[in-house]
């Protein structure tokens, strides 16, 4: 049996969609009850719903052999596991965004408020600049229009939040879609098994 | 299994094949650390001056101070022992069986390092895996491509999490060609046992120095068949780990229920080559503190029988009615009567009476 963590909300949603038609459905996921585990009748894999940033979590530590994720999750926790596969699902950009003016002055300290400093870090580490890193659990946006920021490092689908904001994004870091990831050592124990769902993945995108 | 247990068939094991034990201090001259920081995995060392006033440390590794201390021609050596390495923020001690083999590292010598890891494991467990990879041969295929040093760490990151998204969009950046991703892809599909693995791995080689590095393989792939090894262990490019440490063929040992790798070795010419010895040397460690921690046996009872005693009670009848039962095998503790319940947790509790008789005990 393929144990497979799910992201709670509408990316795992979709992304049991393409488990389901790749021939890994599991009906009973569908009904509306508070059960955590779901497994299909023939027992060939079980899923079970996780914090969408814990997915990795699970699947490092083995407690799922395989899991989805999104890319700024990998991006920003470097969990020890396997890419193995770009799902093209829930397509879109970690960006640099802030006021539709602005301005970076080189000659004071860039405020940035995000939920991924690590990402935020290292991006401008690559840059050589120095910033204050703020960091926030959510409602990124409000941070520069109260002066909280600068600038702020988050996910952008459709720019349309930060355009009722009067933001704009301003530099784009990393182009982020979900992942298909296995654990390492799941990997060397359930190879072939953990290839198979890869590849029947594959072969719908 | 008991960790006594275990730990007394592995220095079976390595005695079998000629190693000595290797014990050691503690402590060590900070210096051969400050000297060596590329060797080490993590970069924090718990230090302290000594009563002389020269900088100690208490070891973060064992392989430093057996090559330092090494004479210079064909040490076979194991240990057993506790490092202090800095993980995930804080101090850690962490306990290690390994063995290490330093001077004219030939096929046999490397042969028999990697077979002795793979007997290791499976003391531990039958459904081991022990996955092996070729540094070197990594190194002339980045080579061979021609990329910037920012490119190649890149491209051995991705290799190391066989990272097909990433070296697509490596290419679709203009950072690596069409034909060099799919070498790379190739690489990263690579997971099958040794033979069948260089075999594919062949296909991939376009310079003599590559073919160099298979044949070594290959010929480490019949040493280990004639260990008794045959398709028990797997070739997986995957594993790249520090690089400044190992030069040529690493290896990883994984277990059934254990997410991260038990045992981890390689081949580290490097090292004593940089103090200045010229030998070869290659070596594992056996990571004891992950065993202890996911194979040993959950117990779910402090003792098998909480025996407890009122006022009255015969005292000297109490403590050999339970001296029977203890050499019956059982474990027995024994506790004066109170009306605060026992913060153990024992398989039975049972009032002792005077003239009550072992075998009345249901256990």
């Amino acid at each position: 049996m393929i144990r497979v963590a799910l992201p709670k909300g509408r990316l795992g949603e979709r992304a049991y969609e393409a488990l389901a038609a790749a021939g890994y459905a599991c009906p009973s996921i569908l009904e509306k009850n508070r059960k955590l585990i779901f497994e299909d009748p023939d027992q060939t894999v079980r899923y079970f719903w996780a914090k969408p940033s814990d997915v990795s979590i699970y699947v490092e530590r083995g407690a799922a052999d395989v899991g989805i994720v999104g890319r700024d999750i990998l991006l920003e926790y470097r969990p020890e596991v396997y890419e193995l596969l770009d799902l093209k699902l829930g397509r879109c950009r970690m960006c640099v965004a802030g006021p539709e003016d602005f301005y970076d002055d080189p000659d004071r300290l860039l405020r940035v408020a995000t939920k991924f400093p690590h990402i935020a870090a290292e991006y401008y580490e690559s840059r050589s600049r120095d910033i204050d890193i703020i960091r926030l659990n959510g409602s990124i946006e409000l941070a520069p229009i109260v002066g909280l920021s600068d600038v702020i490092v988050d996910l952008v689908e459709t720019g349309k939040t930060l355009a009722e904001n009067h933001l704009t994004p301003l530099e784009t870091i990393a182009e982020i879609s979900a992942r298909f990831i296995c654990g390492k050592v799941s990997y060397k124990f359930n190879h072939s098994e953990i290839l198979r769902m890869r590849d029947a993945l594959e072969k719908n995108l | 299994m008991g960790t006594l247990r275990l730990e007394e068939q592995l220095n079976c094991l390595y005695e079998g094949y000629g190693y000595r034990k290797y014990r050691m201090s503690k402590f060590e001259d900070y210096d051969l650390y400050a000297q060596n920081r590329d060797f080490l995995r993590s970069g924090q060392i718990i230090t302290f001056t000594d009563a002389d006033g020269s900088l100690k440390a208490l070891k973060p590794d064992i392989t430093l101070s057996i090559i330092k201390s090494s004479g210079g021609d064909g040490e076979k050596l194991y240990y057993n022992e506790t490092v202090y390495r800095e993980v995930e923020g804080a101090f850690k001690e962490i306990a290690q069986v390994g063995v290490e083999s330093v001077g004219q590292i030939d096929a046999y010598a490397e042969g028999e390092v990697i077979a002795l890891a793979a007997k290791s494991l499976s003391l531990l467990s039958e459904d081991y895996v022990l996955d092996l990879s070729d540094i070197s041969l990594i190194h002339c295929l980045l080579e061979g491509m021609e990329l910037s040093p920012l490119d190649r760490e890149k491209a051995l990151e991705l290799i190391g999490q066989k990272n097909a998204p990433g070296i697509q969009a490596m290419v679709d950046q203009g950072r690596l060609s069409s034909r060099d991703a799919r070498t790379l892809l190739e690489l990263i599909g690579i997971y099958a046992p040794l033979r069948e693995g260089i075999a594919q791995a062949g296909r991939l080689a376009r310079d003599e120095r590559s073919w160099e590095c298979l044949r070594q393989l290959s010929a480490a792939a019949d040493m280990l068949e004639a260990f008794g090894l045959k398709g028990r262990i797997c070739l997986d490019f995957s594993l790249v780990t520090s690089l400044d440490y190992y030069s040529g063929v690493i290896f990883q040992g994984f277990l059934p229920g254990v997410p991260f790798p038990v045992l981890s070795g390689g081949r580290y010419d490097n090292l004593p080559r940089k103090m200045g010895k010229q030998v070869g040397a290659i070596g594992f460690a056996l990571y004891k503190g992950l065993l202890d921690r996911y194979m040993k046996q959950e117990r779910r009872y402090d003792s098998d029988l909480l025996l407890t005693y009122g006022p009255d009670a015969d005292l000297s009848q109490l403590a050999s009615f339970a001296e029977q039962l203890r050499s019956g095998g059982y474990t027995v503790r024994c506790e004066r009567e109170s009306r605060q319940s026992s913060p153990v947790r024992c398989r039975r509790t049972i009032r002792y009476q005077d003239g009550i008789r072992p075998e009345e005990v249901e256990l």
